[in-house]
């Protein structure tokens, strides 16, 4: 790209040696301000399955509690048969050992 | 690039993560070289270069989950820095172009040395062709900017300048010849009113 007459080369070239900017210090307090501004910032909205994660737990933990209220509250109409069975042969057997 | 001695970049970014205030203040002490050089080097008109620079800090900080070691940290952080001032660029509206009688008296002497002296120009002009350069630069889309500034001012190679930007090299080539003819036309215009003055 650097043909003879090529007249942006030429600027640019030029350019080059125009002098830099000072060195780069820190200005005063630049590194604090910006430091405390970040930790003051909220912290980073949770993403889609984060969200659906901790509301998938909870949900499950609550389904859990339901169901052992649920099966603490309705055991004996839940398990009629079983009851039933158990007295009748309470009944057959309390006799034999009576004797 | 300043940087301090000692300064564990692996295990600063670890407390950064962890919302460490101290390990922040660190980073920012430890990049401010590496962010105020692009900073300056793209920033675009009328932006306090304090304001970007912090800008680009919060970016990082926000984003250090994303960082996943595939680079070295700094080049992760020029990258955030870079797509930040190109942000800053697109927002501004481009100059369509430049006229003879816009130029300072300085700028308007070097670019007639330019244009009409076989020799180089001495380099005493080399301030003034900074700023005409700057104002010429105004005229391009901002991804046209960042090649020209890298390619041209900073001599980056095409490969350098890929890895900064995430373009290919073909396209950091394309990007750099058009922008290249844009300029020089630019230049031709600026003469043509300079003779018909």
């Amino acid at each position: 790209m650097s043909e003879p007459k090529d007249n942006w080369q030429k600027l640019a070239r030029l350019a080059r040696q125009a002098p830099q900017p000072s060195a780069a210090e820190v200005p005063f307090g630049f590194a604090t301000r910006v430091a405390a501004r970040w930790a003051s910032s909220e912290s980073p909205a949770p993403s889609a399955w984060e969200v659906w994660e901790q509301f998938s737990l909870r949900g499950l933990m609550l389904a859990s509690v339901l169901v052992v209220a649920v099966a603490f509250t309705s055991y004996d109409l839940a398990t009629p048969g079983w009851t039933q069975a158990y007295t009748m042969a309470d009944a057959v057997v309390d006799p034999i050992f009576e004797e | 690039m300043g940087e301090q001695p000692g300064l564990e970049v692996a295990v600063c970014l670890a407390r950064v993560r962890e919302r460490d205030e101290d390990a922040a203040r660190a980073l920012v002490e430890h990049l401010y070289p590496l962010v105020i050089k692009i900073v300056r080097a793209h920033l675009p008109r009328r932006l306090d270069e304090e304001d970007l620079a912090q800008e680009i800090f919060m970016k990082v900080f926000a984003n250090t989950a994303q960082y996943r070691g595939e680079v070295p940290f700094e080049h992760w952080v020029s990258r955030v820095a870079v797509s930040t001032c190109l942000d800053r660029l697109r927002a501004q509206k481009r100059r369509p172009e430049w006229r003879w009688a816009d130029l300072s008296e300085g700028e308007a002497e070097v670019l007639d040395a330019v244009l009409h002296n076989e020799a180089e120009p001495h380099p005493s002009h080399a301030a003034d062709a900074g700023e005409l350069v700057s104002k010429l630069m105004q005229t391009l889309s901002p991804e046209d900017q960042l090649v020209i500034r890298l390619l041209d001012l900073e001599e980056r190679s095409v490969a350098e300048i890929a890895a900064q930007t995430g373009w290919s090299q073909t396209l950091v080539k394309v990007r750099a010849f058009r922008a290249r003819r844009k300029l020089r036309k630019q230049l031709e215009e600026l003469e043509q009113q300079k003779r018909h003055e």
